[in-house]
């Protein structure tokens, strides 16, 4: 798959964004190229890439940026200006991991000038097992409520459907299908289907790029 | 409805708009913010209020209002909120009130922190409020769990004309799991009719008032015993617990809530080499589930209590064994979650060293 010195992920709250963004990041780093986590998403309390950064510097050379080590835990919607360096970089590759909805994509919309510039890969996750974006529609309500808030344009659409540890196949192609609604309805092309690795071989022949993800954020009964 | 995969916190949601709750007052506080923002969202759906208070005062003082006035009320918050809310919390004991309060717990005292965390568990257990009372306390572990109990949660605030708590931690609140809505594990009741609900007077004879005041000693004490008459049907009614691999274990683990999965975990590992572990999750922590102890308290070498705390639920476990058996501390505060390791060792002790 190909990708731009800036990607952006966004989608509707709990939709698979820190997952999809850490998975791309290190995807980058394994194409032999520099790059660095944004953690913008100033909306959750758990679950955000910071918590893995000392694993992915270690494992991978990643560096989470966007927050500053102090206020790792802080329930304050803080940005750090180290955001900056990953915006201007010319060698550093970069992915943001944005908060959740319209609410959480709002951060960005100050860097919108500089982003523009870039020409960026803004990929909307979304899954269809969640409450709000079951179907076609409501998901295309929330691409225009972010985009709205984030004053950028999505550029490519993500299947993430899932079910946690009870995801089939069928979660998948449920996701897919109407995943490729949203496409046909907004014009906007499905980038890839993104699955737990030890799903990828069971998925039938599709008609789009199959990323597998290793997951890295657990609850501490699964880090046993 | 077809299987979601939510938040704990959105789950409970949901499950309060399904049990008929059209009334939700709240101020936002981590990590229970989903409850309020998908009430927000929700609630002008369904045609309910929702409604953002100024403080934990003023919202739990409105449940006082709606529930007096016989609606089905949810409030939900954490520690710091919680602690600003027992005036209220003891008013609507006393005066009867049926309502679901909802406490996802982060790290204390204080401020403290935004992890997850079971150190309010005396708070809502013995009574954070003044005065004679219980609050019946529920403690899901899945997210499952978590609408299962919401909605019965509500069932047994009408049946007793009590408020009843949800007692999760912030993991619980945050993490995500699948939840199925069209199949919610609920006892049968036949509730009362609310009689006494303040909803004008009509054709009635009388005035109902919802209060909690009764000056006159006597009148008081009598007002004291019903309310006691209540908690004692709740105790021979409302307990819940779950016991695994409990017939031949030598040393029995107990935990709630998130704690309970982590120990679930350590039980098997145990079992896997060798050491016959058992363990008790007590899902009322009032009343708290005293026959799982009775009927293990001869066989066993000992206990292992492990919370999120230093050590609180530990002394119903005391209680329950009458002190006939050790039971045993593990624990960690401020969110920090006790270490495998650790329990997995002190396992090893109690059963006698090493196989």
């Amino acid at each position: 798959m190909d990708f731009k010195r800036l990607t952006i992920v966004v989608g509707h709250y709990g939709s698979g964004k820190t997952e999809i963004s850490i998975n791309y990041a290190v995807y980058i780093r394994q194409m032999g190229k520099e790059v660095e986590i944004v953690d913008l998403d100033v909306v959750n309390p758990y679950f955000r890439s910071r918590e893995v950064r000392k694993e992915l510097l270690e494992k991978w050379g990643i560096k989470v940026v966007g927050v500053e080590e102090k206020y790792v835990n802080a329930d304050v919607p803080v940005i750090s200006r180290t955001v900056y360096g990953a915006l201007y970089s010319t060698e550093k590759h970069a992915v943001f991991d944005v908060g959740g909805d319209d609410v959480g994509a709002m951060p960005l919309g100050q860097y919108r000038h500089i982003i523009y510039e870039q020409d960026p890969e803004v990929l909307l996750v979304v899954n269809v097992n969640r409450p709000f974006t079951k179907d076609a529609d409501s998901v295309i309500r929330y691409l225009k409520a972010i985009e709205e808030a984030s004053k950028i344009k999505v550029t490519h659409l993500v299947n993430n459907t899932h079910m946690s540890y009870e995801t089939t196949v069928d979660d998948v192609l449920k996701g897919l299908e109407v995943v490729e609604e949203v496409s046909s309805k907004t014009g906007i092309p499905i980038k890839m289907v993104t699955v737990k690795r030890d799903l990828v071989n069971l998925l039938p022949q599709i008609d789009y790029p199959v990323f597998p993800l290793d997951l890295y954020m657990k609850t501490p009964w699964d880090k046993m | 409805m077809a299987k979601v995969l939510m938040k704990g916190n959105e789950a409970m949601a949901e499950a309060a708009i399904q049990a008929g709750c059209r009334y939700y007052f709240g101020y936002p506080i981590t990590p229970q913010n989903e409850v309020t923002e998908y009430m927000s969202k929700r609630m002008p759906e369904v045609g309910g209020v929702f409604l953002q208070a100024e403080s934990e005062v003023s919202a739990i003082n409105m449940v006082y209002g709606a529930g007096g006035a016989g609606a089905r009320v949810m409030t939900s918050t954490s520690g710091p909120g919680l602690s600003l809310m027992q005036e209220g919390i003891s008013y609507l004991a006393g005066a009867q009130i049926p309502c679901v309060i909802v406490n996802i717990m982060r790290g204390g005292p204080g401020l403290g922190n935004i992890q997850g965390a079971q150190s309010d568990y005396f708070q809502s257990v013995k009574g954070g409020g003044h005065g004679d009372y219980k609050l019946i306390v529920l403690a899901p572990s899945t997210i499952q769990e978590m609408a299962d109990l919401v909605q019965e949660a509500f069932d047994i605030a009408d049946d007793y004309r009590n408020p009843v708590v949800i007692l999760g931690d912030g993991m619980l609140g945050q993490m995500m799991e699948p939840v199925d809505f069209d199949n919610v594990k609920k006892t049968r009741r036949n509730l009362p009719e609310k009689t006494w609900a303040t909803t004008g007077r009509g054709n009635r004879e009388h005035r109902n008032v919802i209060n909690s005041l009764y000056i006159d000693p006597p009148v008081l004490e009598k007002h004291n015993y019903v309310l006691f008459e209540k908690y004692k049907r709740a105790e021979q009614n409302e307990v819940r617990y779950e016991m695994v691999n409990c017939d031949d274990a030598e040393v029995i683990l107990v935990a709630y809530g998130t704690m309970a999965r982590v120990a679930k975990n350590v039980m098997n590992i145990a079992r896997r080499e060798g050491y016959k572990v058992g363990l008790i999750r007590p899902i009322s922590l009032w009343p708290f589930p005293k026959e799982p102890f009775k009927k293990t308290v001869d066989q066993v070498k000992g206990y292992l209590v492990v919370e999120m705390s230093m050590g609180q639920m530990v002394e119903d476990v005391q209680l329950a064994t009458e002190c006939k058996k050790p039971v045993h501390f593990y624990g960690r505060p401020a969110g920090m979650i006790p270490e495998p390791s650790v329990m997995l060792e002190k396992i090893k002790q109690i059963a006698g060293g090493a196989r």
